[in-house]
């Protein structure tokens, strides 16, 4: 999976794909939040673009205290050689173009963050502990 | 042209967040909480069936088996989900790797 900090504004980020109802698949890449407790966040015209279908609503809370309509999307996720169905919310917030990927999204990975280096490395367990035995 | 994801005309979303919040706190919360906290449950607010599970995601797929077509409402149990922690302004800037 590539994953990576972002030259540009610094901040850590995975590339997946992502598909809806449409055949086509779309290569993103999304913010890696450790304070997003859901799987994956997608701006607007992503969701449209690959026509994710809606399937719920929830109650949802932002860091910065405010609360709103959480909508739910379908949408299939790959990387490496897993492919998931996850739910999407909506970023409701039509400036908001860079997608979000939360801690649900990874699992059975285990994330390893250097800030020194700026380096983000999202790997298998089993990966990490063949690393540390070599 | 529309430039929102379709959600179907005949869906009363207010309605569905209501309904889905009261029988969650009349039915469920009591024995939910506390030893589910930080897990999952969806509730399809018509028939008020109720489906359990540790992730957002497979709670949802389990819930879709029977109801493949209704909106359903999704909470965390215990807590309300917390979806971003980005501010609403950030905005996104060309791939920078190597």
């Amino acid at each position: 999976m590539i994953s990576y900090f972002d030259k540009y504004d610094g901040r850590p980020k995975v590339v997946i794909k992502i598909k809806g109802t449409r055949r086509a698949e779309k290569e993103i890449t999304a913010l890696f939040d450790t304070g997003h407790s859901g799987s994956l966040s997608l701006p607007i015209n992503e969701l449209i673009a690959i026509g994710a279908k809606f399937t719920g609503v929830g109650n949802a809370s932002y860091a910065d205290g405010r609360s709103g309509i959480d909508y739910l999307y379908t949408v299939k996720v790959k990387f490496d050689d897993i492919e998931k169905e996850v739910e999407a919310s909506m970023i409701q917030n039509p400036q908001v173009t860079q997608a979000i990927a939360g801690v649900q999204l990874f699992t059975p990975y285990v994330a390893l963050i250097d800030f020194k280096n700026s380096r983000l490395t999202i790997i298998k367990e089993e990966e990490l502990t063949k690393t540390v035995k070599e | 042209m529309d430039n929102q994801p379709q959600i179907p005309q005949n869906v009363n979303i207010q309605e569905i967040l209501r309904k889905g919040e009261e029988i969650y706190q009349q039915q469920l919360k009591s024995t939910l909480e506390p030893s589910k906290n930080g897990t999952y449950v969806v509730i399809e607010v018509d028939s008020e069936k109720h489906f359990l599970g540790a992730t957002k995601d497979e709670t949802v797929l389990e819930a879709k088996k029977e109801f493949p077509d209704k909106i359903l409402f999704v909470r965390r149990i215990g807590e309300t989900e917390r979806i971003a922690s980005y501010s609403p302004n950030f905005s996104s800037s060309p791939q920078r790797y190597d």
